[in-house]
């Protein structure tokens, strides 16, 4: 079973081709096959991990490319870590793709959409099996292109080409850091083997500062992915795409990668402690950054997304403190209630066709399911005890706290109060209190297919965390055969703040939104410009836009005036002599020539023009710029020889 | 049995001629179709002549002709790009009511030059070549008589195009004056010691080189001549006498040694950065698709040059992957613009609004074509990419890399509104029946050559060869 692991991303690729190659004859059946592909994948996955917890591992390589000077092998591995990650996506996946079902029913694009999620499914499975480097690269472009392509689905809704464009460039942003990495690592290496370059990085066989080189733009790479401090801006937007497509970006594909990027290059950072730090610093200021955006956003998804944006900077911190299991721990557990959130969220969606919180409230009656659902994902997010959040960010917060730096210790805690007081926040003012719009009235329960995997989901919210507890013995921890052990005495400590942080948040939002005991708004008055400064989720956009898409228009707008009227300036007067000179040429022409033939005036008047035309000043440049060029290139070999 | 060396040569210049004479005896209703099936058959057997070739290793006609895999592997090349630049010009002929035996003479008689220079082992073949390149190149920019924009295209490529030919022929002459031979053998010895003329006849040598590249700073022509032409032959322009001269390079480079050597690397480097740089950041305004294009194509010379700063094995050989690549995804984008063009939608960049939805096949296609051109796996564009920046960390060229990826992604912008029309934006089509079988077939082959280097490059090794 296990030599048969590289079929598992083969299946959805087959789903992908189906559709798309069926083109219209497939109308509404794309479904039909794209969830039967991602369940086998599923079910290959299972057996995967099954065979692997027994011990046995996976690795097949053949060579790719022989060229003059090198040659590349390309291969697929199965190891602990890759073994969990497909069965989180397969069935996560899976769940998404069923949800849609009810979710996208009647959408004029829907077998594309299915084809695009199995495509998707495929690329992140591809980049789970890749045994080296450049195989990752090219699954990891593929993720990006095909979220690319579902976050443009409502293409025609204003604003959605523009965000799945700031999707891409904004991520190719942090590629070329991977890239560089990528060349630099077998430039050194001569492989892009995890396995042989590990090896070598800890026999020290690889410089520092190639290492630091590579490491930092690996880690360029993922906060592009990953939606890090300062790559944090696309994803907000990327909620222009249909809900289920963003429950898969957030909990099991696209963002993942680049945690697990950094998960997989882990044993090369730890030799770098420098880039380690700047990993679990960029993770700290995420975490705390994005959850106290969530505070004030009043659209739904939006508070989903810069919550991923903060867990996401939480497992950056955690594997920047050099925990690997409590980094992949998390990355699990959030996936499962991640997914939760933003299914529910779409089915909040579906039934108030809002998503703007002001507009709902009091849908916990009118949607029993959905608000169950929502709410085990808000527990497992805020951290309380036994949901799978305590669990998996307790594991975190006390690595920090034991790796000594207690700044950063700190700013997960508060972190952690934000992340309980806006998803309470979130919570209070969708399923509670009247219903303040008529779509919100007139709301009714989503369809079993849509509810079902939410309550599937919430099981996992609940219990995927104990997976990784004490009390079962961390089967997880022995799974990835990592040993991670803190002081008992550090572990209570921690669990304890971690919960005093949790359910501090809960109740002062309780108290702030559900009694109604506290005005925000008296806050917002008095602060206006710390609020302003939040829903500006600190002026990011505007930065960017000013500096870098305006700077480059401008610079671009440049060097096109520059390159048409070459050196204009420069030899204008030349320029005009060369007209004047051509005039003249014409009128002599016209002169001797209506002296000598006279009646001929009228045909030789326009090759005059003609003659005019072909010296007119832009020419006149253009030749002369090409001296220039020949002058130029003499003269820079004087100046080199 | 020298001639058997030149058959491919032969077989072009025989087809020009039958082209021209058939054309007289032909009736008015047949000619396209007359001329067009010659101008497949001069091709076919111009690639089964070059096939013939394959493997050969000689020199010929007292050192004017070199056949070697190199020129072998470029002449088999542009024997495929002939085939499909029948089929991109073929409906557009019509169209635009344009003579064809006239307009296939002149680019059969262009391809001629371009397997001329191909085989120059001679400077003065190479001139040769070259002028029988340039002056074809100046008749079909201008071909479009009756539009201002082409005749201009014309005269000012032709009045540009002189003076390299005069730096060109100035630097042949100073070379000849030192060394007394016109032969890239003899020359050879002579290019290690550089004293005061081989350098100035070099430069200037490689000045006129580099104007038919449009490489930065020779690159002013570029633009305008590519916006003016007929489309068809800007998409020629795009690829033939650029890689023609490409080729050359790689032969004539290799000659260089010694600390010569090491300034023309510098040389090439400065002007392989700027033509990156100034070439991307220029197109980043572009609206008109050819314009657009003639600077992404001034762009990708500056990659292409990268190969001789490097020059090594590792870097000859990505760069004929990455032309081969290039070109189907040049080739390609121009079916797309042709069809658009036929269908009245005009050379903007807004013509391509909403042709995802009207010919979802060819918005497809285009995707794939941007993607190469910037270098997305998994396409060839990637691969040549890749096999180039490898071969540049091998020669501990860093710096180059990293402008090389940042150049990568400043071209998203500009390639990405191309696709930003084609799919997120409506547009009005009032789809004319015509058959865009020909254009359709030029996009099939460069899609699956594209796709299929881009997941196995290793095809093309089997093909490419080294000149040294």
């Amino acid at each position: 079973m296990l030599s048969l692991a590289w079929l598992i991303p083969v299946f959805p690729v087959l789903a992908w081709l189906i559709i798309g190659l069926s083109g219209r004859k497939m109308q509404n059946r794309g479904s039909g096959i794209a969830i039967p592909a991602v369940l086998i994948s599923f079910l290959f996955s299972l057996a995967v991990l099954v065979q692997v917890a027994q011990g046995q591992s996976y690795h097949t390589s053949f060579t790719w490319l022989e060229w003059p000077g090198f040659q590349i092998t390309f291969g697929f591995q199965v190891d602990p870590l890759a073994a969990m990650m497909l069965v989180v996506v397969t069935l996560v996946s899976l769940l998404v793709q069923i949800y849609s079902l009810g979710y996208m029913q009647g959408d004029s694009h829907y077998s594309r959409y299915y084809a695009n999620l199995s495509l998707f499914t495929a690329a992140m499975l591809t980049l789970l099996l890749a045994d080296n480097y450049l195989l990752l690269l090219i699954a990891w472009e593929l993720v990006g292109l095909c979220s690319y392509l579902l976050i443009g689905h409502y293409f025609r809704n204003p604003g959605v080409p523009q965000a799945a464009n700031k999707a891409f460039l904004t991520t190719r942003v942090g590629d070329f850091g991977f890239m560089i990495a990528l060349m630099a690592i077998f430039n050194a290496t001569g492989t892009f083997n995890f396995q042989e370059i590990f090896a070598l990085a800890q026999t020290g066989a690889i410089s520092q500062g190639t290492l630091v080189l590579v490491t930092a733009g690996l880690f360029l790479g993922a906060a592009g992915k990953s939606a890090q401090f300062p790559f944090q801006v696309w994803l907000p937007d990327a909620m222009a795409g249909p809900t289920p497509v963003s429950a898969l970006i957030h909990a099991a594909t696209m963002v993942a990668a680049g945690v697990y990027l950094i998960a997989r290059s882990l044993p090369l950072y730890l030799v770098v402690p420098q880039v380690m730090q700047v990993v679990a610093w960029v993770g700290g200021i995420t975490a705390l950054l994005a959850a106290a955006v969530g505070l004030v956003v009043n659209d739904i998804k939006k508070v989903l997304a810069y919550s991923t944006i903060s867990q996401l900077g939480y497992m950056m911190l955690g594997l920047g403190v050099g925990a690997f299991f409590p980094g992949v721990f998390h990355l699990m557990t959030h996936a499962f209630f991640k997914a939760l959130l933003f299914l529910g969220a779409g089915s909040v969606i579906h039934a108030v066709h809002t998503q703007d919180m002001r507009e709902m409230g009091g849908l916990g009656r009118r949607m029993p399911y959905t608000t169950l659902a929502f709410l085990a994902g808000s527990l497992a997010l805020a951290g309380v005890f036994p949901f799978a959040g305590f669990y998996s960010k307790d594991s975190i917060l006390a690595a920090v706290y034991a790796s000594g730096n207690s700044v950063l210790f700190w700013m997960g805690v508060v972190a952690a109060i934000l992340t309980a007081f806006y998803i309470t926040r979130a919570v209070v003012l969708t399923f509670w209190h009247q219903p303040r719009s008529q779509g919100a009235e007139q709301a009714q329960e989503s369809s079993p297919v849509m509810t079902v995997p939410l309550l599937i989901l919430s099981g996992f919210a609940l219990a995927a965390g104990w997976l990784g507890a004490d009390f079962s013995g961390n089967i997880l921890g022995g799974f990835l055969g990592t040993e991670f052990h803190l002081p008992r005495a550090i572990h209570h400590y921690v669990t304890r703040i971690a919960t005093v942080a949790a359910l501090g948040g809960i109740v002062l939002a309780i108290f702030t939104y559900l009694f109604r005991w506290f005005q925000p708004s008296v806050l917002t008055q008095r602060f206006p410009q710390c609020y302003q400064l939040l829903q500006q989720a600190y002026y990011f956009d505007r930065f960017y836009n000013r500096v870098f898409v305006t700077g480059t228009i401008r610079v671009a707008e440049f060097v096109a005036w520059f390159d048409q009227t070459v050196i204009d300036g420069l030899v204008n007067a030349v320029g005009r002599l060369g007209k004047n000179l051509a005039l003249l040429i014409a009128k002599i022409d016209i002169l001797l020539i209506d002296g000598f033939v006279v009646g001929f005036g009228h045909s030789v008047g326009r090759a005059g023009d003609r003659v005019r035309r072909w010296q007119n000043g832009l020419t006149a440049n253009y030749l002369l710029s090409l001296v220039w060029a020949v002058l130029i290139s003499i003269l820079t070999f004087k100046l080199l020889g | 049995m020298e001639y058997r060396l030149l058959l491919p040569e032969l077989v072009l210049a025989v087809g020009i001629l039958a082209i021209i004479l058939v054309d007289l005896w032909t009736a008015v209703e047949r000619k396209r179709w007359t001329a067009f099936g010659l101008a497949a058959l001069t091709f076919g057997a111009y690639l089964i002549a070059v096939t013939s070739l394959v493997g050969v290793k000689e020199v010929a006609f007292a050192g004017h002709l070199l056949v070697d895999d190199w020129s072998t592997f470029f002449k088999l090349f542009f024997g495929i790009t002939g085939l499909l630049m029948l089929l991109l010009s073929f409906e557009y002929v019509k169209e635009r009511a344009l003579p064809p035996a006239e307009f296939l003479a002149l680019l059969i008689g262009a391809y001629l030059g371009i397997s001329i220079l191909l085989g120059s082992e001679n400077l003065l073949t190479l001139y040769i070549g070259l002028e029988l390149i340039s002056l074809t190149s100046y008749l079909l920019a201008a071909f479009l008589r009756q539009d201002p924009l082409s005749t201009e295209a014309g005269l000012k490529y032709f009045l540009l195009g002189s003076i390299a030919s005069a730096a060109l022929l100035c630097g042949i002459s100073f070379l000849y004056g030192v060394t007394g031979s016109l032969s890239l053998i003899v020359l050879a010895q002579h290019l290690a010691v550089a004293q005061g003329m081989v350098v100035t006849g070099t430069i200037l040598l490689l000045s006129g080189l580099l104007f038919k590249l449009a490489a930065v700073p020779f690159q002013v022509w570029a633009p305008d001549a590519l916006q003016g032409a007929p489309t068809p032959i800007t998409a020629f322009f795009s690829v033939g006498a650029k890689v023609a001269v490409l080729a050359f390079f790689g032969r004539f480079l290799a000659l260089f040694a010694g600390e010569f050597a090491q300034e023309i690397n510098y040389y090439f480097l400065l002007i392989a950065i700027a033509s990156m740089t100034i070439g991307n950041l220029a197109a980043l305004r572009q609206t008109n698709l050819k314009r657009l294009m003639a600077y992404s194509s001034i762009a990708h010379v500056g990659y292409l040059l990268v190969a001789f700063v490097l020059g090594t094995p590792a870097a000859y050989a990505a760069l004929q992957v990455y032309v081969a690549v290039y070109a189907a995804a040049n080739l390609g984008i121009f079916a797309i613009i042709l069809w658009a063009e036929s269908q009245g939608r005009g050379l903007e960049i807004q013509g391509f609004q909403g042709l995802g939805r009207v010919q979802p096949l060819f918005g497809l296609a285009l995707g794939v074509f941007v993607f190469s051109l910037v270098g997305i796996p998994p396409t060839g564009g990637f691969m040549g990419k890749l096999l180039l920046f490898m071969a540049s960390v091998e020669e501990a060229h860093y710096l180059l890399a990293v402008i090389m990826v940042l150049n990568g992604v400043l071209s998203v912008a500009y390639y990405y509104r191309m696709l930003r029309s084609a799919f997120f934006e409506e547009g009005e089509w009032n789809l004319q029946e015509g058959d865009g079988h020909a254009l359709g077939a030029v996009v099939l082959v460069a899609v699956v050559v594209i796709l299929f280097t881009g997941v196995w490059p290793g095809w093309l090794q089997g093909l490419t060869s080294l000149p040294m």
